[in-house]
């Protein structure tokens, strides 16, 4: 019996020694401080670098659903306490209502378990670009099963004048995990380019009125027709058109035509894409090597980017991008489902800080050549 | 909140019931209607099923043969609904279950006996609000989207223990109880929720001492809870939320998804019984353990969330028979420390949620029976002392609350010629405790019982009726409770 008692207590401390699992960490979540001092370092107020106060500082987790804004105090200073690990976005903005111009600085931080980080925006003027993509309509509407032919892209002119996007090009990015560093070249990687009709500064054919919009349509036929939440395109100012591919072309509608060789439309991924238009003036064509062998991409300077727009519907620590955060430092359209007749549109038309995270909303029913 | 009120527990409904911390140990399988008929009174009240022994009081299989006194099959139903606001946000507005269950227990030879049991489990989660889980409240890490729908679950339960008597002073046992369900929201986003629960039941008893029993129990328990999203007649993307404690949500649009939650635990017991003619002691000590891992659909599986729970249980049961006194005086208590914690394991170690539990509990208890009237009156009363923090650190939300929570009992029985019986009673909590203090304080509850007996030949029936209401003194909202539930027991 003995024997019994001392096999059974040698068992039962085992097993208890066995399912200690992992120990309680000491330090707790949801307490990092961040203390982020906004400067500017434009020259412009001030010839010394000085703090921005009561400049606008947007947060935003590139890990979680977490936004929230603040306002620096008079020196510029602003201390953000209880925020979860992760990484985050982070804008300081100033808008000069007068001048028509904003100061703007973005930094992305991860936040792990220290006491407290400090940090500095640098702010400096963000050359407002006259014309931004105003409105991506991507994402799919309930036409069908995988109806997805009506997306859009909406171009805004920020100006109060008549501009002319003759020989401009729009054109789409494409997964390319590693194929490029992206923050350490000077090209954007594209796989799809369109380019407008005329020659850049040679013919005036495509105008786009100051305050107006100009709709890009991938097809620019009624889709109404074909869902309740699908658009009607037939009032869309161009169309994608794709003659190489048996692409629809809608007589009425002028064209935008493909300087890529891939594709047979202008069609935008679901659940994550990258768009951009450029003045077009320079470009190369390039290959690279990826998992499904060799593909044409475009490399497009940065310099010739007017707006870059990139959007997921989903976000994570691990998450690939397609623009580097030179052009586009955020992810817009976080939660939009696919299928769903949304699309994104700017908060604001002409505002751009750069930061899709910040300057883009889902809204419930898109809006093509006109803003909400 | 409590499965039902009526008396069989089973793990899917007490998965959706946890607003009452109840006890740690869980009961024998072969539940006892006619104490809980009696306004569920226990501590003094002596029943077939309610003895101060290994099997009855923390369910050691080993001990299955000499809790044995004869054979039998039962089947039963029982049908319970629950309705009303007075509730956690992610509890559904009104809980339906119904289940049909076989069971027996049968003695196999002189050292051998087993017991079974089969269920068919109904469950009905209607106006559920957004949550996507079976439990939504098991662990800090949950699913939701953004309607309302009903979750319909259906899915078989079986249990088996089996006694072998090695020598007049030794016994050992085994079990497992497991069951399977399946869960469909009728609404957008239309998920599947698949659960699935094993637990083995291995139990050792050894009697040193005529007077004394010394049980061992070892339970190790893996439970699955898969919630799957395989796209809807809405033809559009699925759009839901993932959240890690009440703060900290992603978004997630998909067409196809799953989310699998995987827990391993082990419970380890040991149980001592004195027993002389006039007093009965009983005390069970167990240890608890728990893991759980939440794990996202990618390729490899991607774990998001890691919830972990220890438990420390000691309960005790003392009962003392007067002489020539037809009177059962009892007490009993309870000391119970219980530690949850999780964490975001995509991070580095730190602690998302901790959720520290302390329960402190005493209670007393008599039974009375006038003979040869057939009266039986029962009465308890127990005082839990509990000490509850909920501190979810990604929301920078600290709640706690220490308070005192009073049970009373009461219990009456008619019982005439060993035919019929007629059983009433009334169970009155004055502060029902939610470990994750989500329900809104002092919620007060009261629960109202009837039932019966009759016996024929080798029949006996026995029913049982239930009406309970949760009442709170700020707020309009309730919650009613109406179950019943009826036994057909064939004695071999």
């Amino acid at each position: 019996m003995r024997r019994l008692l001392a096999i059974i207590s040698v068992a039962c401390a085992g097993a208890l020694v066995s399912s200690c699992g992992l120990d309680k960490p000491d330090g707790v979540d949801g307490s990092c401080v961040l203390i982020l001092q906004a400067v500017d370092t434009s020259g412009v107020y001030s010839p010394d670098w000085t703090g921005v106060a009561n400049a606008k500082v947007d947060i935003a987790s590139a890990t979680f659903a977490y936004k929230n804004t603040f306002t620096t105090d008079e020196t510029g200073k602003i201390v953000l306490e209880g925020l979860p690990l992760g990484d985050y976005y982070i804008q300081a903005s100033m808008r000069d209502e007068e001048h028509d111009v904003l100061l703007t600085g973005q930094k992305k931080k991860r936040l792990r378990n220290e006491e407290q980080v400090k940090d500095t925006l640098f702010m400096s003027f963000v050359p407002m670009s006259p014309i931004v993509i105003n409105e991506l309509y991507y994402a799919g509407c309930n036409g069908s099963s995988f109806y997805f032919y009506d997306q859009f892209v909406e171009l805004y002119n920020s100006t109060d004048d008549t501009l002319y996007v003759d020989g401009f090009v729009v054109c789409r990015s494409q997964q390319s995990d590693g194929l490029i560093d992206l923050e350490a070249e000077d090209f954007a990687l594209a796989y799809y380019m369109y380019q407008f009709p005329g020659t850049r500064g040679v013919t005036r054919q495509c105008p786009i009125a100051p305050k107006g919009f100009l709709v890009l349509a991938c097809d620019a036929i009624n889709h109404h027709n074909c869902g309740a939440l699908c658009v009607n395109l037939l009032n869309a100012d161009y169309e994608f058109f794709n003659a190489a591919q048996n692409d629809y072309d809608n007589l009425l509608v002028p064209n935008i035509l493909p300087v890529s060789t891939v594709g047979k439309d202008f069609t935008m991924s679901l659940g994550h894409t990258a768009i951009l238009i450029a003045t077009g003036e320079e470009y190369t064509f390039a290959e690279y090597t990826t998992s499904s062998g060799v593909s044409p991409f475009i490399q497009v300077p940065l310099r010739t980017i007017l707006d870059a727009v990139e959007v997921a519907d989903t976000q994570s620590s691990t998450f690939r991008r397609y623009w580097t955060l030179r052009i586009d430092a955020g992810l817009g359209g976080n939660g939009l489902p696919k299928y769903g007749g949304q699309s994104v549109e700017r908060k604001v038309p002409g505002f751009d800080s750069n930061n899709s995270s910040f300057d883009f909303d889902i809204v419930g029913s898109p809006t093509p050549g006109y803003s909400h | 909140m409590e499965r039902c009120f009526t008396v069989k527990s089973c793990c899917m409904l007490g998965a959706v019931s946890a607003i009452l911390l109840a006890a740690w140990t869980p009961p024998a399988r072969t539940d006892e209607i006619r104490t809980a008929a009696m306004g569920n009174c226990s501590i003094a009240l002596e029943d077939r099923d309610n003895q101060l022994n290994p099997y009855d009081f923390g369910r050691n299989p080993a001990y299955l043969g000499s809790d044995f006194d004869r054979a039998w099959i039962r089947f039963l139903f029982s049908i319970d609904e629950q309705k009303g606001d007075l509730k956690r946000p992610f509890d559904p507005h009104l809980l339906n279950n119904a289940f049909v269950e076989f069971e027996g227990r049968k003695r196999l030879s002189d050292r051998q006996a087993a017991a079974g049991s089969f269920r068919y489990d109904r469950l009905w989660q209607r106006e559920q609000w957004h949550s996507l889980e079976l439990d939504q409240y098991n662990d800090p890490f949950y699913l939701t989207d953004l309607t309302t729908g009903d979750i319909k679950y259906w899915g078989p339960a079986v249990s088996v223990d089996y006694s072998l008597q090695l020598s007049p002073k030794a016994a050992i046992g085994a079990g497992f109880d497991y069951e399977i369900s399946t869960g469909l929201k009728d609404y957008y986003t239309r998920p599947q929720i698949e659960h699935n629960y094993a637990m083995g039941n291995l139990g050792l008893i050894l009697q040193p001492r005529k007077e004394w029993q010394l049980g061992f129990i070892m339970r190790p328990t893996r439970l699955q809870n898969r919630t799957t999203f395989d796209g809807t007649n809405e033809n559009k993307d699925l759009t839901i939320r993932r959240y890690y404690g009440e703060g900290i949500y992603d978004i997630r649009s998909f067409n196809t998804y799953s989310m699998n939650e995987i827990m391993h635990g082990l419970e380890i017991g040991v149980q001592n019984f004195v027993t002389t003619d006039r007093v009965k002691v009983g005390t069970i000590f167990s240890y608890g353990y728990t893991e759980n891992t939440i794990l996202g659909k990618t390729s490899p599986p991607e774990e998001i969330g890691y919830w972990q729970d220890k438990t420390l249980d000691f309960n005790l049961i003392a009962r003392y028979t007067p002489e020539s006194v037809p009177l059962v005086l009892g007490v009993s208590g309870r000391s119970m420390n219980r530690d949850g914690w999780a964490k975001r394991p995509r991070f580095e170690d730190v602690i998302l949620f901790d959720n520290p539990t302390q329960l402190r509990s005493v209670g007393a208890g008599a039974s009375y029976t006038i003979q040869p009237a057939g009266l039986t009156v029962a009465v308890d009363y127990v005082l839990n002392s509990y000490d509850i923090e909920a501190n979810d650190y990604g929301a920078n939300n600290f709640r706690a609350q220490e308070f005192i929570q009073n049970i009373g009992r009461l219990g009456v029985e008619y019982a005439a010629y060993n035919v019929y019986s007629f059983r009433g009673g009334v169970e009155v909590t004055d502060y029902v405790a939610d470990r994750w203090l989500k329900l809104p304080v002092n919620t007060d509850r009261y629960r109202f019982t009837a039932g019966g007996s009759y016996a024929w030949h080798l029949w006996q029936v026995d029913a049982m009726i239930v009406y309970g209401r949760d009442t709170q003194n700020d707020t309009d909202a309730r919650r009613r409770d109406l179950g019943g539930i009826v036994w057909f027991t064939h004695l071999e």
